[in-house]
């Protein structure tokens, strides 16, 4: 039959050709019909022979043409008895679809590719879905549960996959609770633990918090028995976890403005401290040390903070780690200060600098200099004040850091201003004609001859120091002066100006 | 050669509603019907034409002279409107008359929504779908497969041919094409129609809607045959969770208060409960029959498998139960919720006990009250 309608069409085809190609017909005379020449019936042949050699399309096979990608791989889903899977595909397809709708046109996520574009993402989702979903009918959820496991992996280098991993995460935990627990107790406990860090890259830190404790109280009956594939117990990393989530809420705990919070801050840090020991890593307990230290101190409990941070002081002298010291040396040194203990406070200072010397780290070379300075300046020691400010001074040029640049170049001036006025009082008490000069000199052209002996006089008058330190209030007002003068300095933008302006020194030394 | 009954004015052919032979018996109530005979009168007058009786003689009789052209025009909209609301009605009751298996009876109704659909939207549309939908389906059912088929195709050459065709049309024939595959005994195709039926729905209404559930129920019954039980057990287990939210979701909407529910109660037994008013229930009456056909039929096979699940039973009872409350069969309700609750007793879960006991003080209430 399919031959007869070709032979026909091709018929009425060339008549209607022969037709066109003669544009006036001729008068009169009717040309007879011809029957079908040799040509045509070559050309209906080889028509007829070219379609019985195509294949005989089926309905599915026609609809591949006709569908999208993804309307194809759902029905194959659904033909196979997949239906749970294919619901799962199409509600996330949904939901990213409802996403990017919700945050319109203009945004980023309108411009990255949605997951009906991406045929291998769907053919991956598909093959571990179904795989999944056939192992739960049967009731092997530990296969399941894998099925899941591989997905989200294998989306997890993709930061635009995040949703997926999370999600798969997430259903993954919900397989592992259908196990009992004896069975499926190390699947649960990894279930936990990779939702809890979902949770935690998203910044749900209480969430996470709560599934890290799961995972710990799971690991905690096998702490030998579960390993991960480096070697550690499952037990360890679950402390390791919950340490670092504790700090982090910890931290965001401090911050608030109640008082209630900030004393659930500080329970949060010992816990911290506590899952830090039961890891048995000595770093993460120093670390967790110094930040219930530094917690401790800001609600001035001093000396429960000293003990901390010596702990501190100690984990970092045991792996040597020099950074860790230097940043205990100087807490250490400032919560000394501020109980008045000074000696104690210049020794920690003088470590902490050592250190830095010799490790050359500048950055902190520069802070422990200008933190000793100040120590000595409170303390009346203006001759170490000066050459300690007069070296952070230096580096913190050397490093073109201009707030502290501004910060040390004060204080260096305050510090030398110090160390001058004790002669120069002692010059006006002595008076005399060269004192007289020497003060007329000064205050003319700044020429500094205070340290040169007064002649008539015992030996070392001139740097005898009639005036007492000042008191450490009136230090820190100090400081806080510098400060504001430093920023002054900042706002101006000056960078030309190298030599304290001689009139901060008036100020200072009247 | 024709002949014309002597009773009949020349020239006019009275022919039969049903079957468009010569016809000789009229309906008395509105002297517009003929039928062959007293069958053919019967069959239409069960199936559709009590319900448009008044209507068709409006429709039927000779175009009145109206002089002015805005009263022609306002009869013409008048005769449209009148079509329009004719077409729904009738579908509507077809469908609802399939889902109670009346097959033979919905196809005088389905037919007359043709009739007036060619009429209003013209031959090869797109709106005449559902009416041949309805009508394949049926022919399905009374087994006549070839006409089904003729059907079926015509519906789908429209539907091919209707590029931006909703999804919901779509969705509706390949779920009867489906049927008819699966009355051939071609489980194949008919599983691949399901398929794209459950495709279109899901697109259009979500994956867990009830009207996506009546798809994945005709995949299980073909699994079913196939013998596939674990297949067919958990699209059952997915259609029964969907009707059972949904049920669940009705029923709280609907229970805030003591007054509320007794205010709903007297809407939902009212005498004035019209058969095509939207239910209390916010089901159709087709969309009520489907659920009783589905729910009923999956509790049957539950009731007959040797390896049931505890919980998939109680879970069924529990659909039923509330399906027959918000339909208002308090008594019903309270033996399937009673066969839940003696399943539940099986399983420990308290939360699903708990919202069964709270099911059956409900029921309680309501039959006190009533």
């Amino acid at each position: 039959m399919d031959a007869a309608t070709v032979i026909q069409s091709t018929k009425s085809g060339t008549t209607s050709h022969s037709y066109m190609k003669r544009k006036v017909p001729p008068s009169g005379h009717l040309e007879p019909i011809k029957g079908l020449g040799r040509r045509d019936k070559q050309a209906a042949d080889k028509s007829a022979l070219l379609r019985s050699a195509l294949p005989v399309l089926r309905k599915q096979d026609i609809a591949k043409f006709r569908n999208s990608y993804k309307h194809n791989l759902c029905l194959d889903m659904l033909t196979e008895g997949f239906h749970l899977s294919f619901c799962e595909l199409i509600n996330l397809i949904r939901q990213q679809h409802e996403r990017r709708e919700a945050a319109g046109p203009e945004s980023f996520i309108w411009t990255k590719p949605v997951l009906p574009d991406q045929p291998d993402k769907l053919e991956m989702m598909k093959m571990y879905l179904t795989r999944a979903e056939a192992a739960s009918r049967i009731g092997h959820y530990l296969d399941e549960y894998q099925s899941r496991y591989d997905l989200a992996q294998s989306f997890k280098d993709n930061p635009d996959d995040q949703w997926l991993v999370d999600h798969f995460f997430t259903t993954c935990l919900e397989v592992a609770m259908k196990v009992p627990v004896e069975v499926g107790g190390k699947i649960q406990s990894e279930g936990h633990c990779n939702v809890g860090l979902c949770l935690q890259k998203r910044g749900n830190f209480r969430e996470a918090a709560k599934h890290f404790e799961a995972y710990h109280k799971l690991a905690a009956n096998y702490k030998n028995e579960w390993k991960m594939s480096n070697g550690t117990s499952f037990y360890t990393d679950s402390c390791i976890k919950l340490y670092h989530i504790y700090t982090i809420i910890g931290a965001e705990l401090a911050r608030s403005a109640e008082q209630e919070e900030r004393d659930l801050s500080l329970e949060t840090l010992k816990q911290a401290l506590e899952m830090a020991k039961n890891s048995l890593d000595k770093k993460l307990e120093g670390e967790a040390s110094f930040n219930l230290g530094m917690a401790f101190q800001k609600i001035n409990d001093l000396d429960t903070a000293l003990s901390h941070l010596f702990n501190f002081y100690e984990s970092c002298q045991g792996d040597s780690n020099s950074e860790g010291i230097g940043r205990a040396c100087d807490s250490i040194a400032k919560i000394y200060a501020r109980q008045g203990n000074k000696e104690k406070s210049v020794e920690f200072l003088k470590r902490f600098v050592e250190l830095t010397e010799k490790t050359g780290l500048e950055k902190e070379y520069c802070l422990a200099c200008h933190n000793l300075g100040n120590v000595c300046n409170s303390v009346g020691n203006y001759d170490e004040a000066t050459e300690y400010f007069s070296k952070a001074y230096n580096i913190s040029r050397a490093l073109g850091d201009p707030v502290s640049t501004n910060v040390n170049r004060v204080q260096y001036g305050i510090a030398m201003a110090h160390r001058m006025m004790g002669k120069f009082a002692n010059h006006i008490v002595v008076g005399g004609k060269t004192c007289i000069t020497r003060l007329a000199e000064w205050k003319s052209v700044r020429t500094d001859e205070f340290s040169k002996p007064i002649p008539d006089t015992v030996p070392g008058a001139a740097h005898h120091v009639v005036l007492p330190p000042p008191p450490a209030q009136k230090e820190t007002a100090h400081e806080e002066e510098a400060e504001e003068e430093a920023h002054e300095m900042k706002e101006t933008q000056d960078p030309s100006i190298e030599i304290i302006k001689p009139d901060s020194l008036e100020q200072n030394s009247e | 050669m024709d002949i014309n009954p002597l009773a009949n004015p020349k020239g006019s052919k009275l022919i039969c509603e049903i079957c468009q032979l010569p016809a000789f018996v009229l309906c008395k109530s509105c002297k517009v019907t003929y039928y062959c005979t007293h069958e053919h009168q019967k069959a239409d007058w069960v199936s559709i034409h009590e319900e448009i009786c008044d209507k068709l003689a409006f429709l039927r009789q000779p175009t009145p002279f109206l002089p002015s052209k805005e009263e022609r025009d306002k009869r013409q909209n008048q005769v449209q409107l009148m079509k329009i609301e004719l077409i729904e009605m009738s579908r509507t009751l077809a469908q609802k008359l399939l889902f109670e298996g009346k097959h033979d009876e919905s196809v005088p109704a389905a037919t007359q929504s043709l009739r007036y659909a060619i009429d209003v939207y013209g031959v090869a549309t797109i709106e005449l779908v559902p009416s041949y939908l309805i009508l394949g389906e049926a022919s399905v059912g009374l087994n006549k497969l070839v006409q089904a088929e003729e059907y079926l195709t015509k519906a789908q050459w429209t539907v091919m041919k209707t590029p931006d065709c909703p999804r919901s049309i779509k969705s509706k024939l390949y779920r009867n094409l489906g049927l008819l595959y699966a009355a051939k005994g071609d489980f194949q195709e008919s599983l691949i129609n399901f398929a794209d039926d459950i495709y279109h729905s899901s697109e259009e209404f979500g994956t867990d809607s009830i009207r996506t559930s009546g798809g994945y129920f005709h995949m299980a019954n073909v699994f079913f045959r196939q013998g596939k039980m674990n297949i067919a057990d958990s699209l059952y287990r997915q259609v029964i969770n969907i009707w059972h939210n949904h049920l669940s979701e009705i029923i709280k909407a609907k229970v805030p208060s003591e007054e509320e529910a007794a205010k709903s109660r007297s809407r939902m037994i009212g005498p004035a409960k019209g058969l095509f008013e939207e239910l209390s229930s916010g089901l159709d009456a087709a969309q009520d029959a489907e659920a009783i056909q589905i729910l009923t039929s999956i509790y049957d096979i539950r009731d007959h498998q040797v390896n049931r699940q505890a919980q998939d039973v109680a879970k069924t009872c529990h659909a039923l139960a509330m399906l027959f409350f918000v339909l208002g069969d308090i008594k019903k309700a309270k033996e399937f919720g009673r066969k839940a609750i003696v399943e539940s007793d099986k399983i420990k879960d308290d939360n699903f006990s708990k919202s069964l006991v709270e099911f059956m003080k409900l029921c309680e209430r309501q039959g006190t009250t009533n």
